[in-house]
């Protein structure tokens, strides 16, 4: 359904532009309509460029993103996106966040309004409809910021690191709540990680991007049957795949980390 | 979770926030009491301070008597004619100041010193080109008011985070949408800063611009009473300055809930 075809993003550096840096190379990847697929990636490999590209918030060098064969051209109704933290409006009511895309693409009120009060139960915020966000944890935050994406109801679902600034007990709680909601939806969802555990536990499919310049060195198949809970973190298939995506991972790591390591010493 | 209360030891069934909100009202209730009484029990001399009664007292009667009105006119005119140059001015400068990155990387030290500039050093220059009067004055409150709106407008805009502007873009938001709906309202507390202080530095530049440049106003009504041993009327004047102050902030806190929380549907 969601088709992503030798993309490529290259920068200009400096005031003059002349020389570049490329953030990513011929990237492939489709997503089937309902699966959950997640790329983890070291840091500064460009997952969050990526993610910008899919979305169509920044335009690639070349290549093409399209749904169902039409191409995504930039913001498009048919994506919705759940960012790290701090996307939740502070002015306004957890229910007026839900309802705040509906209501600025033309939804009644009333309609809204319902179809907001539904998401919020679904997201297990029941009770907290009238709370301001400063007033909740930054779990919390993030099922709200996941209603407000979902209530759109987009063809899919773009998530950068959305519990990556979460502790461990909550990342944790709120993957399995994820995994429940992604069932009752039954939406597509495509999530950026830089967790492997995290990976493993949710997707359906993990494509591991290399350092800098951004592609894929590997999209494996997870096949650990659902539903995963507590118990399935701690089976041998669950760590074997750990282990596998680990390894190939690490190489990836260290090249990156020499890579800032690079880029600082050349900018001293 | 408990708190570490450092309290004062005694425990009087309060919350922490109800104990905070107790020792402010004890502190207002001090200074207050302190004003009101020291000069009666003789512990200040009268000359120096009088009772804030007698305060009240005289400025009701200034008030009453229409005497107080020249003055009230010529100050509020000098403030708030500044104060609302200044905020259309500041804010406008502002919003091109975050939009231009340039610009604001040129003026960001003459920003930063420029409060360090001793501005009624200035008045003498002036007063030869403008002349005397109400003009000068106006100038330098506008002067005294106007930059710390711009600091506060273009820092306070480049402070909404990212992802607000991201969350807005995914979910398709036309730019009227943005502003109205992302940028203004995330903007409000930090421009609504700016705003009350350049309310308090306006009325600072008139006040003390009419001490020396007028030959009306509240300032200069403070000056003229100072110089003729009118304590009584200096402490009326003095006393309404403070008032006005204070009842304009929370005027500005006022319009600020209300535009944060207008934006609510």
């Amino acid at each position: 359904m969601l088709d992503i075809t030798d993309i490529s993003k290259t920068y200009g550096l400096g005031d003059d532009r002349v020389s570049t840096i490329v953030a990513l190379d011929d990237i492939d990847l489709t997503v089937d309509r309902g699966e959950f697929v997640s790329i983890i990636g070291p840091t500064g490999c460009g997952k969050s460029t990526l993610f910008e590209v899919i979305g169509g918030l920044v335009d690639p060098t070349a290549g093409e993103v399209t749904i169902e064969g039409s191409p995504v051209t930039g913001p498009d109704e048919r994506i919705g996106m759940v960012f790290q933290d701090h996307s939740t409006f502070p002015w306004l009511s957890v229910v007026e966040n839900v309802e705040f895309g509906l209501r600025r693409s033309g939804v009644e009120k009333g309609e809204a309004r319902d179809r907001a009060m539904e998401m919020i139960e679904l997201v297990g915020l029941s009770g907290f409809e009238h709370a301001d966000p400063t007033e909740l944890s930054g779990g919390m935050n993030q099922r709200v910021a996941i209603a407000r994406t979902l209530v759109m109801e987009p063809d899919i679902v773009l998530m950068d690191e959305p519990f990556g600034a979460l502790d461990e007990q909550t990342r944790l709680i709120l993957g399995e709540e994820l995994l429940r909601i992604w069932r009752e939806t039954n939406a597509t969802i495509l999530f950026v990680t830089h967790n492997i555990n995290e990976a493993v536990q949710l997707s359906d499919r993990i494509a591991v991007m290399s350092a800098r310049p951004g592609t894929f060195k590997t999209i494996v198949d997870n096949d650990i049957p659902r539903p995963r809970d507590d118990d399935t973190m701690s089976t041998d298939a669950f760590n074997d795949l750990v282990q596998r995506l680990w390894t190939v991972l690490k190489d990836e790591s260290k090249k990156g980390l020499s890579q800032k390591a690079q880029q600082a010493g050349a900018e001293q | 979770m408990s708190e570490v209360d450092r309290g004062f030891g005694v425990d009087l069934g309060l919350s922490r926030t109800n104990k905070v909100r107790l020792v402010q009202a004890l502190v207002v209730l001090g200074v207050v009491g302190f004003v009101e009484f020291a000069p009666r029990l003789g512990l200040v001399s009268p000359t120096t301070l009088i009772p804030l009664s007698e305060m009240v007292d005289e400025l009701a009667g200034l008030l009453g008597s229409g005497d107080l009105t020249p003055h009230l006119i010529q100050t509020f005119v000098a403030v708030f004619g500044a104060f609302a140059l200044a905020l259309v001015v500041g804010i406008g400068a502002g919003v091109v100041l975050w939009k231009v990155e340039s610009l604001k990387q040129v003026l960001d030290p003459y920003l930063l010193i420029y409060y360090a500039v001793p501005f009624f050093a200035f008045y003498p220059l002036l007063v030869s080109l403008i002349g005397l009067g109400i003009a000068p004055i106006l100038l330098i409150a506008f002067g005294f008011s106007v930059v710390i709106i711009v600091t506060n407008t273009a820092s306070g805009l480049g402070e909404i985070p990212e992802s607000y502007v991201l969350a807005g873009r995914d979910m398709n938001l036309s730019t009227w949408q943005m502003l109205r709906h992302v940028y203004f309202p995330a903007s409000v507390p930090y421009v609504f800063t700016g705003l009350k202080l350049g309310f308090v530095y306006a009325l600072i530049g008139t006040i003390a611009s009419e001490f020396i440049l007028a030959d009306s106003g509240l300032g200069w009504l403070i000056a003229y009473n100072y110089n003729n041993f009118d304590v009584r009327g200096m402490y009326a004047a003095m006393l309404f300055v403070v008032v006005l102050a204070l009842v304009m902030n929370g005027v500005l806190s006022y319009v600020e809930n209300r535009l944060y929380r207008r934006v609510r549907t």
